[in-house]
């Protein structure tokens, strides 16, 4: 009888010995290989007599298996064994740079309307935009702007070419010259309460310079509802302020005149950058011109066919560049047209 | 405005608060102080006074706010009444037509005048204000114009011809010499004062130079009148020259105060010279009436939710000048009744009355408090949703997003393979601030080809991929205006033609991002689709894109001479869709279909067709000859070159052959395929093996 438990007892060492997994598999092969010793001794098994093949069959057989299990947890070892090995050998230069992924800029103007969306539509308010082509009425008359306000005058604003004389100011077509047209055009659609934002291009017939552009863009506030007082505008527009500049700011109110409000207001922030000491950023006064306001003129309210008895409302303006400069440190108003893309690039 | 802190102190009883804190005080309760400027022992503050405060355009008015704010009074300067001796001098006739050109016209005539030097501390006063002292008459006016605000200004008696003043508006073309030497062609809408034939004075504006004080003048006409604000202000405009009466005349001067002024410049000017009134000419026919305003105190409450008492109220409605009456109603609510000032123009209504008593009292107490308002869901802007959905989109593909003017003119029309159709659907600006923005852009498409080669030296060798969404206009259709989104690529590394497809992918996932199905696309040429300029696309190169049966917009390659005409070496590739029909296509709907739980079978095939052959054809004849089994075909290369003869080009598709429920057999597939191959022979299309 062939010597199970010796053959057993090598190929166990020799498979512990075996230090690759080349070497693991000539290990095997020479046991469990076409001619290896097992397989040798399960081929020889048919010509042993009856007795003899049926013990050694069965111890050869779990040879076999036991080795199968053998080299299959020493293949897995080894494995593992010489990946870890090979990080020994291996370098990656992690400061080459990565492959590039080139991705667009949003405008900063976008950047701004979205954040400004984003702070009103929280607040409760619709998010509209108007014609920028506008009729004369919309823009002046409907505002409580009389017939022979200066800024009506075509130094002001850009009129139409019409090819039949316009008649009415509803006639005339103009370049808006401020988003407050939607507040007209919503309120005579639309019954109280009213709480919506406009943002949109305005355009003003105007020489340009680092701080004057003849195209702006303009943000604009109504709300119209029983029960809101200029106490309701302070806190709201407060709340704005905060969370865009994401800093604790303050705001007052000094008097000022818009034919459409009455009484109006000229509003000031809190310098960010000094938080009200006074610094360069905003001429040492602590303070900062961020927009216009006031509580909607009875006048607007009877053009627009509300009925002015018992109704209040708030409107407020200001300049989406002049936000975006003090935002992003942007010197010159001319760079949001330029289509320079070193600048849009940057945001 | 300029205005001196001593000057202004001397109407005033109490002392001011020092000009820096009084600057601080005045920008929270009335004006802009945008400058205080010590000079000597003065300062000077330069006050942006509110347009519809002409009031306080004056040192006197501006003391007469301050003292309102403070709570003190000012007083008034010293005037003179007069005694007229008549027929002294021939009397003169004042005549006004129509009347609305001047709502006030007075005079006084002064016999006997000797024209000589100003007294010294008048002369300092106007030099502090930049005036020139001149002689007596001249600076009399000034300062009173100074002082009150109102101007004034003297004409020599002895030069009116006939004694005759017509005040009228100009006629147009008529022309004016004035005081200071200009000579003025004047607009239609001015207002001049003519003798007998001669035009002597551009009223409220300028004297004229036939009627001025001389050095023998003698007897004079001292004119203080409110002219209509608007033609002065138009007047100023057509002639770009103006002067402080203008100025002040611009802002609708309040009638009231013409007499006051004639009796302080008498005042003045009997300091330095004789002079007897001889005739006082005062035509007012529509005298202004300040009517009482009624306010409920609730108004105070409701509009500014001020913490102000109605005895508070009253006491600031005094300081201001009102006179005021307090009255209960049935219910115990307190009305005020309020008679403005005369010398206020812009108190009218309630509202008014409020304001002044919240900006004296000081808006820094209106408090901040969040309004309790019933909970209502924002309505969504579907247009603003689908421009950030799309926005994000092409940002993620590599376009950065650029804002161009909305105008065109003289450099596009050069650019731009315009024709004269094209010029006329375009809308134009009546009063063109220059020749490069005369029009209104009726397409994104020219300022981005500009912008792109405006960065072409900026990147070199590299690709430009930008857009913009924004407002076009046009005239030929019915809406005006049309909210569009464009993208355009230039990319001088790419193969030819691969543009078109860039960028077709990329308006694909822009719109997959709406959830908006694969667009199809119809070839440029004969569409009667409403285009914005069809004339800026390639002709052959160029698709219209549809969502079933929707117009969406075009895309394709510019027109071949747009690049050379911007210096650029490549073409220019881009689409321009309305962003309107976008977003009406958008939807939230989004439903879940299980994947097949049996295998499919993927075959594919590549065939050799004529390049001229669509490869939408090939799709759509395999998709015929494919049956129930083919469920997708999908193009994987496009070849043209080595290998395949000229003229031809080699399609390569993967087909999917599934059946639902069942695990298909290859046999079954291989009949399907064998079905497709048969079909594009019968095209005479060969299959590339």
């Amino acid at each position: 009888m062939r010597d199970i438990a010796g053959i057993k007892t090598g190929a166990i060492q020799a498979f512990a010995d075996a230090k690759t997994v080349q070497e693991l598999d000539g290990v095997f092969r020479s046991y469990l290989g076409k001619k290896g010793e097992v397989t040798l001794i399960l081929r020889g098994l048919s010509a042993l007599p009856k007795e003899e093949k049926t013990t050694l069959g069965k111890e050869a057989n779990d040879l076999k298996k036991e080795l199968e299990e053998l080299y299959a947890s020493r293949l897995e070892g080894l494995k593992v064994k010489s990946a870890v090995e090979k990080i020994e050998t291996e370098f990656l230069d992690v400061t080459a740079p990565g492959s590039v992924v080139r991705r667009g800029h949003l405008h900063p103007l976008s950047l701004m309307r979205r954040e400004i969306a984003r702070i009103f539509t929280a607040l409760g308010f619709e998010i509209v935009q108007g014609p920028e082509l506008e009729d004369e009425w919309h823009n002046f008359d409907a505002l409580n702007v009389p017939p022979n306000h200066p800024a009506r005058d075509m130094q002001d604003t850009f009129y139409i070419r019409q090819d039949a004389e316009p008649k009415t100011s509803k006639e005339r077509l103009l370049l808006r010259t401020q988003t407050s047209n939607m507040q007209a055009r919503y309120m005579e659609t639309h019954t109280p309460p009213v709480r919506i934002v406009v943002h949109g291009r305005i355009f003003r017939n105007e020489a340009t310079d680092a701080r004057h552009e003849c195209m702006f863009s303009q943000l604009e506030g109504l709300v119209v509802e029983p029960g809101i007082s200029a106490a309701s505008f302070k806190a709201i527009i407060q709340t704005f302020y905060r969370e865009f500049f994401q800093k604790d700011v303050a705001i007052r109110l000094r008097p000022s005149f818009f034919p459409f409000v009455e009484p109006g207001f000229e509003i000031d922030m809190s310098c960010v950058l000094c938080q009200g000491k006074g610094c360069q950023g905003c001429g040492h006064a602590g303070w900062m011109e961020m927009m216009g306001a006031g509580m909607v003129h009875p006048n607007v309210f009877r053009a627009v066919g509300y009925d002015p008895k018992g109704l209040r409302g708030f409107a407020f303006g200001m300049g989406l560049e002049r936000l975006a400069m003090m935002k992003y440190h942007i010197p010159d108003i001319r760079l949001f047209y330029s289509g320079d893309l070193r600048f849009i690039q940057q945001f | 405005m300029i205005f001196s802190y001593g000057w202004i102190q001397e109407y005033i009883a109490n002392s001011l608060p020092a000009p820096e804190k009084l600057a601080e005080l005045l920008n929270m309760r009335a004006f802009e102080v945008e400058e205080v400027k010590k000079q000597g022992d003065d300062a000077l503050l330069d006050i942006k006074v509110l347009p519809n405060r002409p009031d306080a355009m004056s040192q006197f008015g501006m003391a007469r706010e301050i003292a309102s704010i403070i709570g003190s009074v000012a007083r008034q300067p010293k005037r003179k009444p007069w005694k007229i001796s008549p027929r002294l001098l021939p009397s003169l006739r004042v005549r006004v037509q129509p009347a609305n050109v001047a709502p006030r016209y007075s005079a006084l005539i002064l016999q006997g005048i000797t024209i000589a030097p100003s007294p010294l501390w008048m002369q300092k006063r106007l030099a502090t204000l930049g005036i020139n002292a001149i002689n007596n008459v001249v600076d009399v006016t000034n300062y009173v114009m100074a002082e009150l605000g109102q101007p004034l200004h003297a004409f020599d008696f002895d030069t009116i011809k006939n004694h005759s003043m017509l005040v009228r508006p100009s006629v147009k073309g008529e022309r004016v010499v004035t005081l200071d030497d200009h000579a003025f062609d004047l607009p239609e809408h001015s207002i001049v004062i003519e003798d007998e034939g001669r035009i002597i004075d551009l009223a409220g504006i300028k004297g004229g130079k036939l009627s001025g004080i001389t050095d023998t003048t003698k007897n004079i006409i001292l004119e203080a009148a409110v002219f209509d604000g608007t033609r002065i202000y138009k007047t100023k405009k057509a002639i770009q020259y103006t002067t402080p009466a203008a100025d002040l005349f611009s802002h609708h001067l309040n009638p009231s105060g013409t007499k006051d002024a004639l009796q302080r410049a008498y005042a003045l000017l009997l300091e330095t010279s004789k002079g007897t009134p001889a005739q006082f000419v005062d035509l007012y026919p529509n005298p202004r009436t300040t009517r009482p305003i009624t306010v409920s105190s609730r108004l105070f409450q409701n509009l500014l939710a001020l913490p102000i008492s109605d005895g508070e109220i009253k006491k600031t409605l005094v300081a201001v000048g009102c006179g005021v009456a307090v009255k209960r109603t049935k219910n115990k609510e307190t009305v005020f009744v309020a008679t403005p000032p005369a010398w206020r123009n812009d108190c009218e209504i309630a509202e008014d009355i409020v304001e002044e008593v919240g900006r004296i009292h000081g808006y820094e107490r209106v408090p901040a408090a969040m309004p309790t308002l019933p909970l209502s869901m924002p309505k969504e802007n579907a247009l603003l949703l689908a421009q950030e959905n799309i926005s994000d989109s092409l940002v993620a593909d590599g376009f950065s997003e650029v804002m161009n003017y909305s105008f065109v003119g003289k450099k596009e029309f050069s650019t731009f393979p315009y024709d004269a159709s094209a010029r006329k659907s375009l809308i134009e600006i009546f009063n063109p601030s220059n020749e490069y923005s005369t029009h209104l852009r009726s397409t994104l498409i020219e300022r981005l080809a500009e912008t792109v080669a405006l960065n072409r030296p900026l990147f070199p060798q590299q690709s430009l991929e930008l857009f913009e969404i924004g407002e076009t206009f046009s005239k030929d259709s019915g809406a005006k205006e049309h909210s569009m989104m464009a993208a355009m690529a230039y990319l001088p590394a790419a193969k030819k033609n691969a543009g078109f497809y860039r960028l077709k992918g990329v308006l694909e996932r822009a719109l997959a991002s709406l959830a908006i199905p694969s667009p199809r696309y119809e070839e440029f040429s004969a569409t009667n689709q409403p285009l914005r300029i069809k004339e800026f696309w390639h002709p052959a190169k160029t698709a219209l894109v549809f969502s079933k049966n929707t117009f969406l917009g075009v895309l394709g390659e510019l027109h071949p001479s747009v690049s050379p005409a911007l210096e650029l070496s490549f073409s220019l590739y881009a689409f321009e869709c309305d962003l309107n029909v976008v977003s009406t296509l958008q939807t939230r709907e989004r439903a879940y279909t299980p994947p097949s739980h049996t295998p499919g079978i993927i075959l594919d095939i590549a065939l050799v067709l004529p390049v001229t052959a669509q490869v939408q054809s090939v799709k759509d004849e395999i998709a015929r000859a494919g049956g129930t089994l083919l469920k997708n075909s999908e193009v994987f290369d496009v070849y043209e070159g080595k290998g395949i003869r000229e003229g031809e080009k080699s399609v390569a598709l993967h087909l999917f052959f599934h059946d639902e429920g069942r695990t298909l057999s290859l046999d079954e597939a291989k009949e399907a395929y064998r079905a497709i191959e048969q079909a594009a022979r019968a095209k005479g299309w060969s299959i590339r093996a």
